[in-house]
């Protein structure tokens, strides 16, 4: 068993030392000791508290969509209920106004860390604060700072844990890679103490369970058996499908394959009966708007503070799966074609692309609907995001002067503003359906 | 007496690699250092398997998701 040898007396001398380099007072170095003794555990305060835990797992996957959400910036006066929620505090629900860090108390004016906002500036809840305030992500390979088995342990911990206080949520992201069972996509490796099952389990075919050179028993997960172990435990409360991989597919189970990609609602709940509710969030990626409302949504109407946040739709979709959401971002189904919002609507049209270009002369750029922008095609086959109005990639940009500062939010990326046709990232059938990116949609 | 340690995942990087150190001997002995490592990359998908039959510009689209 491998362990750093450190007396508390040299520990707390190094913390010390490196909270000097760090500019961190004695107070704030408290709060630091006290975190790292506590362990990861939602703050106690916040009435959604225990609902707010994430085991994040990533299988076949480009980690585009986690990339993504780092974009996220709230906008105090975005247009969507719940996105407008979560970005002013909650206003319209008083147990939970207040209830988040007030970061104007934590940082003062005078601080080092003056964060010189004036009164009625912007106050933008960044994805920091979603990550570490709102939401607990007890597991993610990709942003966690632990390593080897420390994290692995506890995530087994959380999985086996009879405690409700441990409840989560799985985050799915990547496609589930199913052929030879599973090999094709292993992502964690743990100590076996008689604790994960084995052959016989329902995720015992897509684990391989061994025994190290040193005599240890150990399992290494493949990610179609770690979704089935994880989302088969009592303390899974529901299974969040990020991105289009998860969602239905995406580019990994493209014509082609040989992997046998699947997705989150597919393998966990149609082909091996784990009954959970599956939300999905397209796109790829997704913006982080669109990931944010999902999760703040189904938290709300969990908790039954704000029911109407979320239409939890029983019927199914054109591919027999159930909807699990309706989502107004997503317009699904529903016939939203980007071009009652485009700008290049009527501008002419390209034939090639390179006529897609904006230019001095033509600021607006043609429309790209014959080189393939899919933007126009809607249905029940496919979903339209909201991107003509949302954009992406906020951009903060912060002025100060003596007296104060001034927050403000751009947000003008969107890809057929950057010439780049709609290649329907959103969509079900992303992307065989879609393809080829370059041609005029079929189906119109 | 050797020892081992086996980081899976490898955390806070793209995609997914597992780590198997050997140590030639104990830490509290001399002579602690690595004797031996493997790495293992994790994930297949077979992007260029896809990639046949397409049009080749649609390589511009899927290859961005690697």
């Amino acid at each position: 068993m491998f362990s750093v040898k450190l007396t508390r007396r040299q520990f707390l001398k190094w913390l010390s030392a490196s909270a000097a380099a760090l500019g961190l007072s004695q107070t704030e170095l408290l709060k630091v000791k006290e975190a790292l003794a506590a362990g990861p555990t939602p703050d106690p305060t916040n009435p959604l508290g225990t609902l707010l835990r994430v085991i994040w797992i990533a299988g076949a996957a480009c980690s585009g969509c986690p990339t993504s959400l780092l974009n996220y910036i709230a906008d105090k006066n975005d247009p969507d209920l719940v996105l407008n929620q979560i970005a002013n505090n909650f206003p319209a629900i008083p147990e939970l106004a207040g209830a988040l860090v007030d970061v104007e108390a934590l940082y003062p004016v005078s601080s080092p860390y003056g964060y010189k906002d004036p009164p009625e500036g912007d106050h933008n809840i960044d994805i920091a604060e979603v990550v570490l305030e709102i939401v607990t992500i007890d597991y993610a390979q990709v942003i966690m700072a632990a390593s080897g088995d420390l994290p692995n342990n506890h995530m087994k911990s959380m999985r086996n844990s009879e405690d409700a206080a441990d409840n989560y949520v799985l985050l799915v992201e990547g496609t589930i890679l199913t052929k030879n069972n599973g090999k094709f996509c292993r992502i964690f490796d743990l100590p076996d103490n008689g604790d994960v099952g084995d052959s016989e389990s329902l995720w015992g075919p897509y684990t391989n369970f061994y025994t190290d050179d040193m005599d240890v028993n150990r399992a290494e997960f493949t990610m179609a058996g770690a979704t089935l172990w994880l989302a088969s435990s009592d303390r899974c409360q529901a299974v969040v499908a990020l991105g289009t991989c998860a969602a239905y597919g995406g580019v990994p189970a493209a014509k082609g394959h040989v992997t046998e990609g699947k997705s989150a609602w597919e393998w966990i709940v149609q082909e091996n009966e784990v009954e959970r509710i599956v939300l999905n969030v397209p796109g790829c990626p997704p913006n982080p708007d669109w990931f944010i409302h999902t999760v703040g949504a189904a938290i709300l109407y969990l908790t039954g503070l704000l029911p109407a946040a979320l239409d939890v739709d029983g019927s199914l979709d054109h591919k027999g799966r159930p909807k699990q959401t309706q989502i107004p971002i997503y317009h699904d189904g529903g016939g939203y074609p980007f071009c009652t919002e485009c700008p290049r609507r009527d501008q002419g049209y390209a034939q090639k692309l390179s006529e897609a270009r904006r230019t001095a002369a033509d600021p607006t750029g043609k429309c790209l609907i014959d080189v393939g922008c899919m933007g126009s095609v809607t249905g029940p086959a496919n979903v339209r995001a909201d991107c003509p109005s949302r954009r992406w990639n906020p951009i903060e940009s912060y002025s100060s002067n003596a007296t104060g500062g001034k927050l403000t939010l751009k947000k003008n990326n969107w890809c057929v503003g950057n010439n780049m046709p709609c290649q329907g990232c959103t969509d079900p059938g992303f992307p065989d359906n879609n393809s080829p990116f370059y041609s005029k949609a079929k189906g119109f | 007496m050797a020892t081992k340690l086996r980081i899976d995942p490898v955390n806070r990087m793209e995609g997914h690699l597992g780590l198997d150190l050997t140590m030639g001997a104990d830490e509290s002995e001399v002579g602690y250092r690595v004797s031996n490592a493997k790495l293992q990359g994790q994930l297949f998908r077979g992007f260029e398997l896809i990639l046949k039959d397409r049009d080749p510009r649609d390589a511009m689209v899927l290859c961005q998701r690697i």
